[in-house]
């Protein structure tokens, strides 16, 4: 039954309702090509994504595959990217690097939106005693260098690949936190929202009817953006030996591993770098862009 | 003002209560009991008597963590199980190359930063707004130990100019120190220009819309005068909070940063002990990082005063 209270949400979902549905891929159509740098930025990352997805079709070479006879190989028709200090083709294992990277990423990203926007959205809906209790502890958190946290993280859980998502996860809680309870706070204070407290909507109907939808566009922007940083955070603990154990293929490792061979084989040290700055690129391109698409005046201020 | 001070002094001491309560419970969370990590192959029941006495083990866990506390106000941060010497003698002879990368980084990153956004804020949309935004977003987007490689690659083994790798401390050459420093400070300072650089530029327009700009402009103040004296003095504020929030991205850098040019500093030594499971180190270590991190911040919002007298501390 249509409450009152649903009545009034309607400007959080217009353009969801279904009669609009035969106009969905037009209005996306029309939203990626207004904003390019979203659109390069999102073409880049499906790129990654399917690469990644399809690693065994792309890779010419098993990533594990050691031809002794070829070690540190400059690069040529057979091994495009050359080989590294154990005859492996080069660029299989960035292929095969890009499955630990977005995994990372994702799932780490994926715990600090879980835990984080939850409790930011209660702590900015409640306002009182629980508000300043969370957003106490977020500042505690928040009070470490955010890469020293996930190592002190790791040295408690012991260096994997998994226990790397879990502490990049842990130190993005507060982050996500923060971000949504601004906007929370500011939605809970607005005339619908005090329009639906009236007609007798609960405390968590007005929450996740009414302030979550309206707190997703900079949630999205806020996911984008730490993505990126996921995923450097990621490629540095590998870098230092706190992800994935060899032999698996991690785009920070492949660098570690190449530095003793920088001076015969500089691709070992160029290639694995740029696969890890082309990615963090797309994924802070599609934020940005999505930043200025939700929000016009921060185009202005910012720069496009 | 000195009511300020004194509140946002108990607050730092509070967080440093925190996070020494969770440094403390590092230890305590490992799985097994921390004797027999600690010890590893040489546990023997002797050995074992030995250190739950000098630790006093048997006592409360209240009682353990306020003497472990209390040594650690007085200097003391135990001693290394790898190597056996003290955690804060350890932790002295490698804070001068911490330090030195950090504030080389940072003169480096405030250098190139924030001339670059105010050039680029002036010049709103022309080649060189252009050309630094992208710089900056590249910047922002390079791994610190990608960077590290590549300018090793260029400058250590190509030109030959600088060395690959190590440390000089000032007191022995002031030239071996700076030629070892400049490479890791310009790969870890990179990241740092760019987020001042974007944040100076962001900063800059939105003073130069406001109108005591205008007015400064219109009462026939210098350009130079409104720039600086007036446009970017305002712009100040929100770009030092930029700055401070990043000094604890440059710490967590500096860690890699180390890693890469094999320096002999903190970060280093955080890496070697969790590589040899040695306790008492991760523990010294993460604490002076959390403890300077924590003062850093403190400084930063009493800067606040220097640059906005409207900032009253009330």
């Amino acid at each position: 039954m249509a409450s009152p209270s649903l009545r009034v949400s309607r400007p959080a979902t217009t353009g969801l309702a279904p009669k609009d549905k035969p106009s969905w891929w037009r209005t996306q159509w029309r939203f990626w090509i207004r904003n390019r740098i979203a659109l390069i930025g999102l073409v880049i990352v499906l790129l990654v994504v399917l690469t990644a997805v399809f690693a065994p079709l792309i890779a010419p070479y098993d990533p594990y595959e050691r031809d002794i006879r070829n070690r540190i190989a400059a690069p040529t028709a057979a091994h495009i990217l050359g080989t590294d200090e154990l005859g492996r083709d080069t660029f299989s294992r960035i292929v095969y690097g890009a499955r630990i990277s977005l995994m990372v990423g994702l799932v780490s990203v994926g715990i600090a939106t879980l835990v984080g926007a939850p409790l930011g959205m209660i702590a900015g809906y409640s306002q009182g005693r629980f508000d300043s209790l969370i957003m106490r502890f977020m500042d505690a958190v928040l009070s470490f260098p955010e890469i020293v946290l996930a190592i002190a993280i790791l040295a408690i859980l012991g260096p994997s690949a998994f226990n790397a998502m879990i502490a990049i996860g842990i130190v993005y809680i507060p982050i996500f936190a923060r971000t949504i309870r601004a906007p929370a706070i500011a939605e809970s204070n607005r005339e619908y929202v005090e329009a639906a407290r009236a007609s007798g909507a609960t405390g968590w109907q007005i929450l996740f009817r009414h302030v979550a939808p309206n707190t997703m566009s900079i949630l999205i922007v806020r996911m984008s953006t730490s993505l990126s940083y996921a995923i450097l955070a990621e490629a540095s603990l590998s870098f230092l030996g706190l992800s994935a154990s060899p032999p698996t293929a991690t785009w920070g490792r492949m660098l570690k591993d190449g530095q003793s061979y920088m001076q015969q084989a500089p691709w070992v040290a160029i290639f694995p770098g740029l696969a890890i700055a082309i990615t963090v690129l797309a994924f802070n391109l599609l934020g940005d862009g999505l930043r200025d698409a939700f929000d016009p005046r921060a185009r202005k201020r910012i720069g496009g | 003002m000195f009511r300020y001070l004194v509140g946002r002094l108990v607050s730092a001491v509070g967080v440093i209560i925190l996070v020494s309560l969770l440094v403390f419970t590092i230890i305590r969370l490992i799985p097994g009991d921390p004797i027999t990590i600690l010890l590893g192959e040489n546990l023997t029941d002797e050995a074992r008597d030995r250190l739950v006495k000098e630790w006093g083990l048997d006592d409360s866990i209240i009682v353990q963590y306020l003497r472990w506390a209390g040594h650690m106000l007085t200097g003391d941060f135990g001693a290394s199980i790898r190597t056996q010497d003290a955690v804060a003698g350890l932790l002295v002879d490698r804070i001068p190359a911490t330090v030195s990368l950090a504030a080389l980084s940072l003169t480096i990153a405030v250098l190139i930063g924030v001339p670059s956004g105010v050039i680029a804020a002036y010049r709103a949309n022309s080649a060189f707004d252009g050309m630094a935004m992208l710089t900056a977003m590249l910047g922002l987007c390079i791994p610190s130990f990608w960077l590290s490689l590549l300018l090793i690659l260029l400058f250590s083994i190509k030109l030959n100019w600088l060395p690959v790798s190590g440390y000089v401390s000032p007191t022995e050459s002031i030239s071996g120190w700076i030629q070892h420093l400049i490479l890791p400070a310009l790969a870890l300072g990179a990241g740092l220009a760019a987020s001042i650089s974007r944040m100076t530029r962001s900063a800059m327009l939105d003073a130069l819309s406001q109108d005591y700009v205008r007015t400064a402009r219109a009462k026939g103040l210098t350009e130079r005068t409104a720039l600086f004296a007036h446009a970017l003095r305002n712009a100040m504020l929100p770009i030092i909070t930029v700055i401070g929030l990043q000094l604890g991205f440059l710490l967590g850098g500096a860690i890699v940063v180390e890693e890469v040019f094999a320096m002999p500093g903190i970060g280093r030594l955080l890496i070697f002990g969790i590589s040899n499971r040695d306790y008492p180190l991760i523990q010294g270590v993460v604490m002076i990082f959390a403890v300077s991190f924590i003062v850093i911040n403190l400084l930063v919002d009493l800067l606040y005063s220097v640059f906005d007298p409207r900032v009253r501390y009330s």
